[in-house]
């Protein structure tokens, strides 16, 4: 156990209340004849015994475990490519699926990737040419054309 | 002679030539994605899966499992030549195989390990045939009681085989049970935990759900350590093991075989669990052990037949009972329901092709592995020289369309995306995704089951307890949680 299982800990613990709470809204029912919210307010009451759980385990070894303070490594690169990822998501129906998947191929491969322009030109365009006409045109899968009308 | 008559009958589902066709790309893809880390076949068979949309079910099917036994012969190759696993079930081979190609062996450890995972791949399969019909008669003789007994110990035992921790497995579970709620109750037409969102109302998909978790979660934890890889350079020559190499290797197959197939029909087990348990056997049984490790033939042997005979064993529960037992499983479950298939005993019944074209175009796809995997060590090796940072963007983008042509829904991709994150931090505090997925996929049937066992037994949970096969199985459960339970209560939580 380590420190960040405490937080974790806590969010379980947020998350069994809550959905306890839902299940006693949408109603218990009763024990022969469980309600809709019997199955959520039954998991929700496990839930929080096992978060409860981690929580005192981790005080327990709070003093014993020298690396236990220590907190995994974040990279502020990954979050920064999945706020490209989630923008790419919420503009496709706007930008379209050619030109979003385009500029998106770009970022990858250029920012992340650590690719040369002409590489990252190439291999955008490819993808975004080969997956069209894959999917797009042999699968008949339908994509956005977006305010630009391509595609 | 039933018995027969419908292995002849998934001998002409199997050699039909788009059902061919369609196996051997499920096991060229399968292979490829078991050589390339950071897509698994779970991801891949997320991907895929609305591109079968257009050709029959059994086809589909077929090519989903050819991904799956696929990807456990792919995964050897990387893991012989670069010590990068390609996927879980391979990380065991890294051990000796990867030592056998530093001393100058690559190719009798690749060529022991296509021909292990051959030997053990067809045995699984020779299983499979024989236990199918008596198995899915007694299935029969399951009622919403006993399923629900069952999914209780399928889930139990998931978690108590965890290789991490068990109370993290026990919460994760939890959290694929909410997970599982969210939507319209089917009981009641109720609107449960997704605050009257129309999008949300059919619940979270899976495809997204295991895209998320598995795949881009994968990739952003690979993206901050970019792996450079290191291939081995030296031509590769003389694939065939020797007659020393068979001689040595004989019992640890045979032993990995059967180990492999039981844990794979165990929910929890399956090919990576197999594998390790294998190499564990092998090294505490062996005259050497102190051996392994070191570069010998037993120590890529016996794993890698267990872990074909793994993915043999897990059709059992998931095709005669209708119960998954991992997370790739999981997806071919999806896959069946999409295609409008209820596993279970009635599908032996009602669309035999099904079962007996997917067992035997299995045969046939471990021959097609068995011949793609010699001669074409030489494109594996190209293959595994591409940088990640070109194959990582690649990845990303199929996730997000697949997701996308699900249901031409980018309320699909967020989701997909969202999991994404929570995969993410799930894996950077210990917490697995197996026992999400299984629970997720669970909980409907479990709650569905114990509804309409109480309304069978008029609201009494004896039924439970009164019918002999919940009864035992529901014994079964109580004894591994208290095996789990006891000793950690014991050390004092």
């Amino acid at each position: 156990m380590k420190k960040y299982d405490f937080y974790c800990g806590l969010f379980w613990l947020f998350v069994a209340l809550f959905v306890s709470a839902m299940g006693l809204k949408f109603g218990l029912g009763t024990p022969g004849y469980p309600g809709p919210g019997f199955f959520p307010f039954l998991v929700g009451i496990i839930l929080a015994g096992l978060s409860l759980a981690i929580i005192i385990l981790t005080e327990r070894v709070k003093y014993k475990d020298t690396t236990f303070a220590k907190w995994p490594f974040f990279s502020k690169g990954v979050f920064f490519t999945l706020s490209i990822l989630f923008a790419y998501s919420i503009s496709l129906e706007f930008i379209g699926y050619i030109l979003g998947s385009f500029f998106l191929m770009l970022y990858l491969f250029k920012v992340p990737g650590t690719q040369k322009w002409r590489l990252s030109l190439f291999l955008s365009v490819a993808m975004t040419a080969l997956t069209y006409f894959f999917l797009g045109v042999l699968l008949q899968a339908q994509f956005p054309k977006g305010v630009f009308n391509l595609g | 002679m039933e018995t027969f008559n419908l292995i002849l009958l998934g001998f002409k589902v199997g050699l039909l030539p788009i059902n061919l066709l369609f196996c051997f790309l499920g096991v060229l893809i399968g292979t490829l994605v078991g050589v390339l880390p950071g897509l698994g076949p779970v991801a891949a068979m997320a991907l895929l899966l609305p591109t079968t949309f257009h050709i029959p079910p059994v086809t589909a099917i077929i090519m989903l499992a050819g991904i799956y036994y696929g990807a456990m012969y792919g995964g050897s190759t990387t893991s012989i030549l670069v010590n990068i696993p390609g996927e879980a079930a391979s990380v065991v081979t890294c051990l000796d195989g990867y030592q056998m190609a530093r001393k100058g062996r690559p190719g009798p450890a690749l060529g022991m390990s296509a021909f292990a995972s051959f030997i053990a791949g067809t045995v699984g399969v020779a299983i499979l045939m024989v236990v199918a019909n008596p198995m899915a008669e007694f299935v029969l003789k399951f009622g919403p009681p006993e399923y629900f007994s069952v999914m209780v110990l399928g889930l139990t035992l998931l978690i108590y085989l965890a290789q991490e921790s068990r109370l993290k497995a026990l919460i994760m579970a939890c959290f694929g049970l909410v997970l599982s709620f969210i939507g319209i109750d089917t009981f009641t037409g109720q609107h449960r935990l997704n605050f009257e969102w129309m999008e949300l109302a059919d619940g979270v998909g899976l495809v997204p759900l295991i895209m998320g978790i598995f795949g881009i979660s994968e990739v952003l934890m690979n993206m901050e350590h970019m792996v450079k890889q290191d291939v081995y350079e030296a031509k590769i020559s003389g694939l065939f093991p020797s007659r020393k190499d068979w001689a040595d290797s004989k019992w640890p197959i045979i032993r990995g075989t059967i180990l492999g197939f039981v844990l794979g029909v165990i929910p929890g087990g399956g090919p990576a669990i197999a594998s390790f348990t294998s190499y564990a056997i092998e090294k505490r049984i062996s005259k050497h052990p102190e051996k392994f490790g070191t570069g010998i033939i037993e120590g890529v042997a016996g794993p890698e037949a267990a872990n074909n005979s793994a993915t043999a064993g897990g059709f059992i529960p998931l095709f005669l009972i209708g119960i998954p037992t991992n997370g790739i499983l999981a997806m071919l479950f999806s896959a069946l329901l999409v295609h409008g298939m209820q596993p279970g005993p009635l599908l032996l019944k009602n669309n035999p092709e099904i079962f007996w074209g997917t067992v035997m175009s299995m045969y046939i796809g471990n021959v097609m592995l068995l011949m793609l995997n010699m001669p074409l060590i030489g494109m594996w090796v190209k293959i595994l020289r591409i940088p990640y940072q070109i194959l990582f963007p690649l990845i990303l983008f199929f996730c997000l369309i697949g997701s996308y042509s699900i249901n031409n829904s980018t309320t699909d991709v967020t989701i997909m995306l969202i999991f994404g994150v929570i995969g993410y931090f799930m894996r950077k505090f210990n917490y697995e995704g197996a026992p999400l997925i299984l629970a997720f996929i669970l909980g409907p049937m479990l709650e569905r089951a114990f509804i309409q066992a109480l309304n069978i037994s008029g609201g009494s949970y004896m039924i439970f307890i009164n019918r002999p096969i919940s009864a035992i199985t529901m014994l079964i459960a109580v004894v591994v949680v208290l095996t789990a339970a006891i000793p950690a209560i014991r050390r004092g939580l």
